[in-house]
């Protein structure tokens, strides 16, 4: 069942009548077994990915609370705690292991597998990547670290813990979601609240229409182009990545709002995942409003045990001995570099991605090390530096450059990327253009895009759109409420297929 | 408003939405299940789901039709105006894409129980042993629930209910309608056929080229299984045969052409089990194997055999002399003689030779004929002589257009270096010079006159002096000796621009830039009427072949010039050669012609007569 359908709406209707029908005690019951359903409907096969993840991390987190104990009751020394220290971080790094294990055998080596299989087999095995497999290895396994750092208490009970894990509307692309603000949610059993309804509703309606009216009606003409970029001008080519930068905003972010609006109709409130993020006016903060919850993820799990780790900082000492910004630069910077080759690696297999991640790893650390002349040109400009101008400029400066990391994201190959950074630079041409889109769809795609930027703006500026049209004239309301469901229904319905979530199978 | 109204008011919200959309897609109706009152467009509707859109269409119009045929698109080449001539009845052609013969017998059933039904034709290929009741599309591939019997009302609810993208495709379509038929818009819904109108004239040329332009259309792939439905499809139609007989109505079951590229994919075992099972259960005419399976200018892609094809079938059936069909062309199989039949299809594959039913044909083009040569639309009397004297000492023999009319279309025979020698525009110098000269070397030719300008010196309603032009006595005088014959070059499609006082100029007979189909039609046919009703007059006579003006011309104009009347159409490309094949009009169409100017040696005539394209 994808969540772009009918049944998807169906089914969320009965799971939420349902949910409040009972008493609270059970309700998380009812989460656990729509999202039991939800998945099993996808692939029961994939559905044992999905149990293997949470029964390792279930066992893993509870063995950490035994020896956490353990070393608490009975390290009478130094020594005793730090092996006891020891045990732990082994069985958390036999976990990771395990499940970034599987994680890398479907996401890289599947190809391969399947190549191997072939001649010994009668069919050729062909692993298919679990729904949103890495989402929930990622939230599993924070939720570990966590344990491991004592930050949070092991759940005893293992349903309960399933539920964290395979709670379904995060069960597609995320977001990303911290056991300790989530899991109390999903357990406490919610009480029926009007307001959650309305909001919930307006955020999915918002969320399928960025999905079906943008981001599905530009996948053909981005497709076309990026498939034979060989025979398109350069301007048609950057065209082409820009209109794939909306629509990888409006599929993603469509999709998390969505289903953080289906969660809210049960009251749960899931991570914020994308904050405007082309509104950023720098590279840094850009990933501060893009994929936010895989950047805290990145952060807490990776970005600070590498910043803490020994041999950074024994190098960062050495460098600091020798005076100058290097030694206290090279810490953030390397480890921030590392974090965007690992996003990089994430997004898939291919070179194209390594660069992707090389290209902001590069951007992020560079502006470390240049921020000293940035300072300076800033006091230069003096007053100007606060101007519109300059806050547009920086705005569309951070959005080229996202749009260069894109030629390395969508792209086949890394042969490909750079065939279409050269007839960008060197062939500039509107010339021959393989659009098929019919004049329709490009209204449909303009207005659309029109009405996100006019939203986008006014949230920027700090209007809360849904408190704002609750204010509204109720006939108003009804209206846009009548206009966006007709919308959503006029797709939803037979003879509509929608195109799967760029991050579904990542 | 408070979060608790807008809760009740959710609801409404939605039900309100969904109305707004079913109402949206009742009134565009892509699928024609609710009458499409507003576009009333069939070939469109049907395009998207014949099965269901063809049935709604015989809801509405089944009182104009006593006859169908049944079938998947393979039987879609049927003409339903000749069926209807041949059964004396009136056809409506109810194929399918999409072959299924579950659906046939549906469709049998359904036919027999809401309408007149006289005769039923059903045809099989290949793939009706392949499918059976397969998973449909479920909006485009399934049947219409007056048929299959399925509920109603959930099949209503499903077409109200459907993407307003289907909707929406059609107005977008409808913006883009045009009178040819688009990928859209492929039926014709008088006669349930596709309109094939494009595909009838397109070049098809020698055998190879036609074969390299079309490669990828006759790439069969055999399914994986060897047709395992045999048994399915020889009880659908045992059951068709059975309601036939209830009801007294006479049943025609054809085994249609099969291209040689399908053919060979089939088992041996498995199509004799196919056709000894089927004669089992009724006769049957079988055309699947036969002398035409083996070129593929004979179908449109691997599993299609083209309209003329269809016409063979039926004049074979009908025992239509007038319609050139090869020998071992089809044969009523019983169930006596199907296995003698099988054995020497087998034994002694229908296999033809080229020389058979195709030749090359070349054509020589002239216009003036005058000492004072200017461009190369002039050739001296004595260089005209001389290439004339070449024919004739090489044994050629000039042919007319009925000669190469006679050879396509009724199985005439043609001599054995055949040439066509023509002029264009009708100039006088023709009959002053050139009718002795053919005659003198007992040859002959055809003339394409301009209408408009017969008989005149002076460009017309003007006193601007122009080469003269023969009149209608000499063009009589020409006719009567047997040596010339008097074509068409347009009647005033070959205008001279800087002569013309009207803001429309027409040069030739191409459509204007920007010229709407519908105007360029009207102003096609209009010319030609015009023109035959005066030849009928004057030559006694109307035409058959036509010229295009200046070598111009578009798809729509052959598509004209057909509906016109027109069998034969040249051109003045020379890109290929003209390969006459029995049976295909379109093999007469946009001939390629040689100008022939002072300058072609007798060697390089002789090279030209070779056909060689340049």
């Amino acid at each position: 069942m994808s969540i772009n359908s009918a049944a998807f709406l169906l089914f969320l209707t009965v799971s939420v009548i349902v949910y409040y029908a009972v008493p609270k005690k059970a309700r998380w019951l009812i989460l656990l077994a729509a999202s039991a359903f939800f998945y099993l409907s996808y692939s029961p096969r994939a559905a044992l990915c999905l149990l293997f993840t949470a029964a390792s991390v279930y066992l893993g987190a509870l063995a950490q609370g035994a020896l956490r104990k353990r070393e608490r009751e009975r390290s009478e020394t130094p020594a005793d705690k730090k092996r006891w220290q020891r045990r732990r971080r082994a069985l958390l790094l036999l976990v990771l292991l395990l499940n970034f294990s599987m994680l890398a055998v479907f996401k890289y080596l599947s190809g391969w597998i399947a190549r191997i299989s072939e001649p010994l087999l009668p069919r050729p095995l062909i692993l298919l990547m679990p729904l949103g497999i890495s989402f929930y290895i990622f939230q599993a396994l924070g939720y570990l670290i966590d344990c491991y750092r004592g930050r949070v208490a092991p759940e005893r009970n293992f349903f309960k813990f399933l539920l964290f894990v395979s709670y379904f509307p995060q069960l597609v692309q995320g977001p990303i979601n911290r056991f300790e603000k989530l899991h109390g949610q999903l357990i406490q059993g919610n009480d029926f609240n009007a307001d959650n309804i309305r909001n919930g509703v307006w955020l999915m309606l918002w969320g399928m229409l960025k999905k079906i009216l943008i981001a599905d009606t530009l996948v053909t003409p981005v497709t076309d182009v990026f498939d034979n970029f060989n025979e398109c001008g350069g301007a048609v080519i950057l065209l082409a990545v820009v209109m794939y930068c909306i629509q990888l905003y409006c599929d993603f972010s469509g999709g998390v709002d969505l289903v953080r609006g289906a969660s809210g109709l049960f009251g749960v409130e899931m991570e914020v995942n994308f904050c405007r993020p082309y509104f950023a006016r720098s590279i840094d903060e850009f990933w501060r409003r893009w994929h936010m919850s895989l950047g805290e993820w990145m952060k807490n799990y990776l970005f600070y045990p590498l910043a803490l780790s020994k041999p950074l900082n024994r190098v960062a000492k050495r460098l600091r001995r020798g005076g100058g910004r290097s030694g206290r630069l090279f810490v953030p910077c390397v480890s921030t570099f590392i974090v965007f080759v690992v996003i990089g690696i994430w997004q898939g297999p291919g070179l194209a991605n390594i660069a992707y991640g090389l290209w902001n790893g590069a951007l992020m650390s560079g502006a470390m090390i240049m921020e000293p002349a940035f300072a300076k040109f800033r006091e230069k400009i003096g007053r100007a530096d606060g101007s519109f101008a300059m806050r547009v400029f920086r705005t569309l400066r951070t959005f080229m450059l996202v749009v260069i990391g894109r030629y390395f994201s969508r792209a086949s190959s890394l042969s490909q990327s750079f065939g279409m950074m050269r007839r960008t630079l060197f062939s500039f041409t509107a010339g021959a253009h393989p659009f098929v889109l019919g004049a329709g769809s490009w209204a449909v795609v303009a207005v659309s895009a029109g009405v996100l930027f006019t939203v986008s703006l006014m949230q920027e500026r700090g209007v809360k759109m849904r408190e704002r049209i609750s204010r509204a004239h109720p006939a108003f309301q009804a209206l846009l409420l009548i206009l966006a469901m007709a919308l959503v229904f006029g797709y939803f319905t037979a003879g509509f297929s929608t195109a799967a979530y760029v991050y579904e199978n990542i | 408003m408070s979060s608790k109204k807008w809760l009740i008011m959710l609801p409404l919200c939605a039900l309100a939405a969904l109305l707004l959309v079913g109402a949206f897609n009742v009134a565009v109706d892509p699928f024609g299940v609710f009458g499409d009152r507003i576009f009333n467009w069939y070939g469109y509707n049907e395009t998207n789901n014949p099965r269901v859109a063809k049935l709604e269409w015989l809801e509405k119009n089944g009182d104009n039709y006593d006859s169908y045929v049944i079938g998947s698109s393979s039987a879609a080449s049927y003409n339903t105006e000749e069926l209807n001539e041949y059964f004396d009845a009136s056809f409506y052609n109810l194929f399918v894409y999409g072959c299924d013969t579950g659906d046939y017998r549906d469709f049998a059933k359904y036919l027999i129980e809401n309408h007149t039904v006289k005769n039923l034709v059903l045809n099989l290929g290949v793939n009706e042993t392949n499918t059976y009741d397969a998973e449909d599309d479920p909006l485009k591939g399934s049947m219409h629930a007056k048929a299959d019997g399925k509920s109603l009302p959930l099949f209503y609810l499903k077409y109200a209910f459907l993407s307003t993208r289907q909707s929406l495709d059609k107005l977008s379509s409808k913006m883009k309608d045009t009178d040819l038929p688009q990928r859209f818009d492929v039926f014709e819904p008088l006669s349930g056929c596709y309109d094939k109108r494009v595909r009838d004239v397109e070049k098809i040329g020698d055998a190879e080229a036609y074969q390299s332009e079309h490669e990828s259309d006759f790439n069969y792939a055999a399914p994986a299984e060897q047709m395992p439905y045999i048994d399915k499809c020889v009880s659908v139609v045992s059951d068709i045969k059975k309601m036939c007989e209830q009801n007294g109505i006479n049943l025609t079951v054809i085994c249609s052409p099969v291209y040689i590229g399908q053919w060979r994919t089939c088992d041996e075992s498995k199509m004799r089990e196919y056709k000894t099972k089927l004669a089992g259960v009724c006769d049957y005419w079988d055309f699947s194997l036969t002398p035409i399976s083996y070129d593929s200018r004979y179908f449109y892609d691997s599993t299609h055999f083209r309209n003329d094809v269809g016409s063979m079938v039926l004049a074979r059936i009908f025992e239509n002399e007038n319609i050139s069909c090869p020998d071992r062309f089809g044969r009523l199989v019983t169930e006596k003689d199907c296995k003698s039949y099988l054995d020497s299809l087998y034994r002694d594959p229908p296999q033809p030779e080229l020389s058979d039913y195709t030749t090359d044909l070349p054509v020589l083009l002239y216009h003036h004929i005058s000492d004072e040569t200017g461009n190369d639309a002039v050739i001296s009397a004595a260089s005209f002589e001389r290439q004339m004297r070449c024919l004739f000492e090489n044994g050629y023999t000039a042919v007319t257009i009925s000669d190469i009319e006679g050879f396509v279309l009724h199985g005439g025979a043609l001599p054995e270096k055949p040439v066509l020698i023509t002029f264009d525009d009708g100039y006088l110098s023709n009959y002053e010079s050139a009718f002795p000269i053919l005659q003198k070397y007992g040859l002959s030719g055809t003339i394409f006159a301009i209408g408009s300008s017969v008989g005149h010196t002076e460009y017309k309603d003007t006193d601007i002096g122009i080469i003269p032009h023969f009149d209608y006595e000499q063009a009589r005088e020409m006719e009567k000796s047997g040596v010339i014959e008097i074509q068409s070059h347009t009647y005033d499609m070959h205008q001279n621009a800087d002569y013309e006082k009207g803001d429309t100029v027409r040069i030739n007979a191409a459509p204007l830039l920007d010229e709407s189909e519908k105007d360029y039609a009207k102003a096609f046919r209009a010319d030609a009427e015009k023109y035959n009703a005066e030849a009928q007059r004057e030559l006694g006579h109307s035409f058959s072949a036509l010229s295009f003006p200046g070598g111009s011309y578009t798809e729509q104009t052959q598509v004209e010039a057909k509906k016109a009347g027109f069998t034969v159409t040249f051109s003045i490309e020379t890109d290929r050669r003209n390969t006459l094949v029995r049976g295909l009009k379109q093999s007469l169409y946009a001939l390629c012609r040689y100008n022939m100017t002072n300058d072609v040696s007798n060697d390089r005539l002789l090279e030209i007569l070779q056909n060689q394209p340049t």
